[in-house]
């Protein structure tokens, strides 16, 4: 998850203190199944996330999914590391990481989070999140629409039965 | 004897997890694992014999539960090892998802198999549908399919026990009576409390809705399934234990436990808090009316943000019960405003007291190996604790 890189003495700059391993950057962030797939390959993973400044340091990229929103401010969701596959639980902020707008559960993620050293010691934590809400295609809602209906028949036949 | 003093000094095992061999044999013992996503429950039967509720979602792939009845089988050579029950509380996935791998593993050797929907219930296809399109399909980016095929699987595996190897199905609902015997000369029973009379359809209803607002390319409202959870009572002797699921109170839509409480009476001396003891999931006069020796709780680690518990929940427990946590969660980094509960492991012979004692912050965080977060009690049939086991990162708070 993200580059030790700057954590060896060697590499790292006198006026910068010793960085944590962890967190790195998903503030609640519990591990749940490392290193099973390779995950987003595909991704254009290395982007630079477009709000970075102030030389962004140890970049990491997940994928993710909604699992449970609100209620309240927090978003559960399941996120894997690009391109290990190390999944892990996060809880994500409404206020902060959806602008407000509360995401569908299902809702693809896709989370960037990075260090920022502006210098003086300072050490900030930065997180962008890109989400993708659950859209079913025209078959999908068809074959929904197809279960619902046999669900209303069923229900209709079952109160003729009981009536 | 107060009751606050009834509840043993813990044992931590030196090999760091929970072993057969910690619980009291002859007794009632529930082995409570939470790994800080979800529970599972390994209930011991005072014959020796063991019936599972629930499968949380096992951390760094490893199964606990599994583990532990592998363990009880190891100890059994020559004595074919049956489950006598398999129970789903409810079809969330802190709760069902390692439920299909245990299942599978005895496949042929589980007596009972109980959960809150019956065979070929429209709640169970609805909720499977809504996975299904809420979840990665055909040319997703993300790797988990198995999120549907982990219930589908479980149901299956149900059904296969029930239809091709005689064990017992029976839908777990209020005040539903699922086993009775006799077992060393004292009555065991194990009843449903939970999901209340028709919160099931209830629940039902709400998820036909929010498939309706998916089709019409609407923002579905949010599903909860733990709305109607059940719960479990078990008696054997005077020992009674209540293992809550995630039942919730009632919120004019649902009854929760509005409904069920008046119908469970003690002794109960222990308490699985329902739903990782969330304010929604606190009945106040039930926990009074019951008055329970110890309240065990399986946090969420990333209760630091808004999920159960929230320190003050354990504070207001502490205060009528021992509670006795699976793993202490990253409070220390919460956002919230609450005060952080302080912890203390007992010393021998005595109950948590007040004092000086360590912050949360110094207690180990999430992301190393949580598997083995449990916490065991044994019961005699007097209702005694005779046994209290914490591994892990478990821990206990006291008033």
């Amino acid at each position: 998850m993200g580059s030790d890189f700057i954590n060896s003495w060697k590499h790292r700059p006198w006026r910068y203190p010793p960085l944590p391993v962890r967190p790195l950057g998903l503030e609640t962030c519990l591990d749940i199944r490392p290193k099973r797939f390779v995950v987003g390959l595909d991704e254009e993973a290395g982007k630079e996330p477009g709000t970075a400044r102030s030389a962004p340091m140890r970049r990491a990229f997940y994928l993710g999914r909604v699992e449970e929103a609100g209620p309240g401010d927090d978003v559960l969701a399941t996120v894997w590391e690009c391109p290990s596959g190390r999944e892990a639980l996060a809880t994500l902020s409404v206020a902060q990481d959806f602008g407000g707008e509360l995401p569908t559960p299902g809702s693809l993620l896709r989370i960037w989070t990075w260090l920022e050293l502006p210098g003086e010691g300072e050490c900030i934590e930065r997180r962008q999140v890109q989400v993708k809400p659950v859209e079913l295609s025209a078959r999908e809602r068809q074959e929904l629409q197809a279960f619902l209906d046999e669900l209303e028949t069923h229900e209709q036949e079952s109160e003729a039965e009981d009536a | 004897m107060p009751k606050a003093q009834r509840v043993p000094a813990p044992l931590r095992p030196p090999q760091g997890r929970i072993l057969p061999e910690h619980l009291v044999p002859g007794t009632l013992s529930i082995v409570v694992f939470g790994p800080g996503h979800g529970e599972s429950i390994v209930v011991v039967l005072p014959d020796g014999t063991a019936g599972v509720v629930d499968g949380c979602r096992e951390p760094t792939g490893r199964d606990p539960v599994s583990e532990f009845v592998e363990e009880m089988e190891r100890r059994r050579p020559g004595t074919p090892f049956r489950l006598r029950f398999v129970c789903m509380t409810h079809p969330h996935e802190d709760h069902y998802r390692g439920l299909g791998r245990l299942l599978e593993k005895y496949r042929g050797r589980v007596d009972h198999v109980w959960r809150t929907l019956g065979e070929g219930d429209r709640y169970l296809d609805a909720w499977q549908k809504y996975l299904k399109v809420t979840r990665p399909r055909e040319g997703s980016l993300l790797p988990d399919p198995d999120e549907l095929d982990g219930l589908a699987r479980i149901v299956a595996e149900m059904r296969l026990a029930s239809q091709e190897h005689g064990a017992r199905f029976l839908q777990l609902g209020q005040n539903k009576r699922l086993l009775n015997e006799p077992i060393h000369g004292h009555e065991l029973w194990i009843e449903g409390c939970g999901p209340a009379d028709g919160d099931l359809e209830t629940a039902h209803i709400t998820l036909l809705g929010t498939l309706r607002k998916l089709i019409r390319g609407q923002k579905p409202p949010s599903f909860d399934p733990n709305a109607a959870s059940g719960a479990l009572l078990v008696r054997w002797g005077k020992a009674g234990v209540l293992l809550g699921g995630d039942l919730l109170c009632g919120d004019g839509r649902y009854k929760g436990w509005e409904e069920v409480h008046d119908a469970i009476s003690g002794p109960v001396q222990i308490v699985k808090a329902a739903h990782h003891a969330s304010q929604g999931a606190h009945h106040e006069g039930l926990l009074n009316r019951l008055q329970p020796d110890l309240t065990i709780v399986t946090p969420f680690l990333n209760a630091g943000a808004s999920y159960p518990p929230r320190p003050d929940r354990i504070l207001h427990l502490a205060q009528n019960s021992t509670v006795a946590i699976t793993a202490v969660p990253q409070w220390g980094r919460a956002r919230a405003s609450h005060p952080v509960p302080r912890y203390k492991t007992p010393p021998a012979g005595r109950r948590p007291t007040s004092g000086p004692k360590p912050s949360l912050a110094q207690v180990p965080t999430a992301g190393e190996d949580d598997a083995n977060n449990a916490v065991a009690v044994s019961l005699n049939a007097k209702g005694e604790l005779v046994g209290f086991v914490l591994a892990g990162k478990a821990n206990v708070y006291g008033r």
